[in-house]
């Protein structure tokens, strides 16, 4: 078998091994760390995809700016979203989504009548 | 070496780092798409913490790890498919590419199971939406995104499967071949990104709360 085929089912097979993982940890009570693991695994799943089977290992650097660029837009985007969402009060958060009318029609101030919950369910 | 097949080893020496680099940069916009559709999501979910939870138990755990088997599997054919061509075994490339286009249809048609079973449920936010329990607007939220971002993901896979067919067209007739293997490197990016999305959205759709 040739080297490269060999790094192929390697690579699958730590793949495979991973979703076993992401899929297995789910399932154990890690106290708001699941997330967390869950967006790690993926992250490293999609860079052995990446630097294997799209063969980042070969490509140059004006590819990896491409690449680069487009991380750091996602970034800016979702770090200024939550600059703004975690920094303003709470009067300020969304109308609760109403189940049966359609979500917007049900604005309730001081948040989730239901449930008594700091944040909005 | 034939002066035809000197010329095009030429070409497509000249035309690989070009369409490469094209091709991420293409890739670099489907990520800011998707990337708009994830932080739509964080935001809700951060807004709406239980009826995430509450919903993401309502999705098909077995046919979404099994689509993301599927589809990982479907990356080693297609990088495979790859290295054969540069190695010159186009027959192998034909086999390698059809059996992309199986898992790829494969994942299409468990997806298409797995909707029509969403809808047998009454978990369509659009058509008539039922959600027990005191979550269901949260949980209404987290259905459009699912429907929102796994509709996108099979639109992008539909047109995958469209290339990869001309792909097999391409290198069965000649035309894609060691010398010219460009496009087929081409496409087979554009495949592994939609791996690469499908990696992303199955923990935050499938595994959110599973404890």
């Amino acid at each position: 078998m040739k080297s490269e085929t060999r790094t192929g089912l390697v690579v699958w097979l730590a793949l495979l091994g991973l979703l076993g993982l992401t899929l297995a940890s789910s399932y154990v009570p890690m106290d708001g760390f699941n997330a967390p693991v869950n967006i790690g695994i993926a992250a490293a799943k999609a860079a052995l995809v990446g630097v294997f089977f799209m063969r980042l290992r070969y490509s140059g650097a004006t590819v990896r700016l491409a690449l680069l660029t487009a991380a750091l837009m996602v970034a800016v985007m979702m770090g200024l979203s939550f600059a703004d969402i975690l920094t303003r009060g709470r009067a300020a958060a969304p109308p609760r989504p109403d189940a049966s009318a359609g979500y917007g029609s049900s604005l309730l101030p001081g948040g989730c009548v239901s449930c008594r919950s700091t944040r909005w369910c | 070496m034939s002066a035809a097949s000197q010329d095009a080893a030429l070409e497509s020496a000249a035309e690989r780092p070009v369409g490469e680099l094209g091709m991420w940069v293409f890739l670099a916009t489907e990520v800011l798409f998707f990337g708009v559709l994830f932080c739509g999501y964080v935001v809700m979910r951060w807004y709406y913490p239980q009826g995430f939870a509450a919903a993401s138990r309502h999705t098909d755990v077995v046919i979404g790890s099994a689509n993301t088997a599927v589809l990982l599997t479907s990356s080693l054919t297609m990088a495979l498919a790859v290295q054969s061509l540069q190695q010159g075994a186009a027959r192998r490339t034909v086999w390698l590419l059809a059996a992309t286009l199986l898992l790829g249809a494969a994942f299409l048609g468990l997806k298409l199971y797995e909707y029509r079973d969403d809808y047998l449920r009454h978990l369509v936010p659009w058509l008539d939406f039922v959600f027990p329990g005191r979550h269901a607007g949260g949980a209404r939220l987290f259905f459009y995104m699912y429907f929102v971002m796994t509709g996108a993901h099979a639109l992008h896979l539909t047109v995958g499967l469209g290339v990869v067919t001309v792909m097999i067209i391409g290198v069965a007739r000649g035309a894609f071949s060691r010398e010219r293997a460009a496009p087929v490197e081409v496409a087979a990016l554009y495949w592994h990104l939609i791996d690469v999305v499908w990696i992303f959205l199955y923990p935050i759709l499938y595994l959110v709360a599973r404890t």
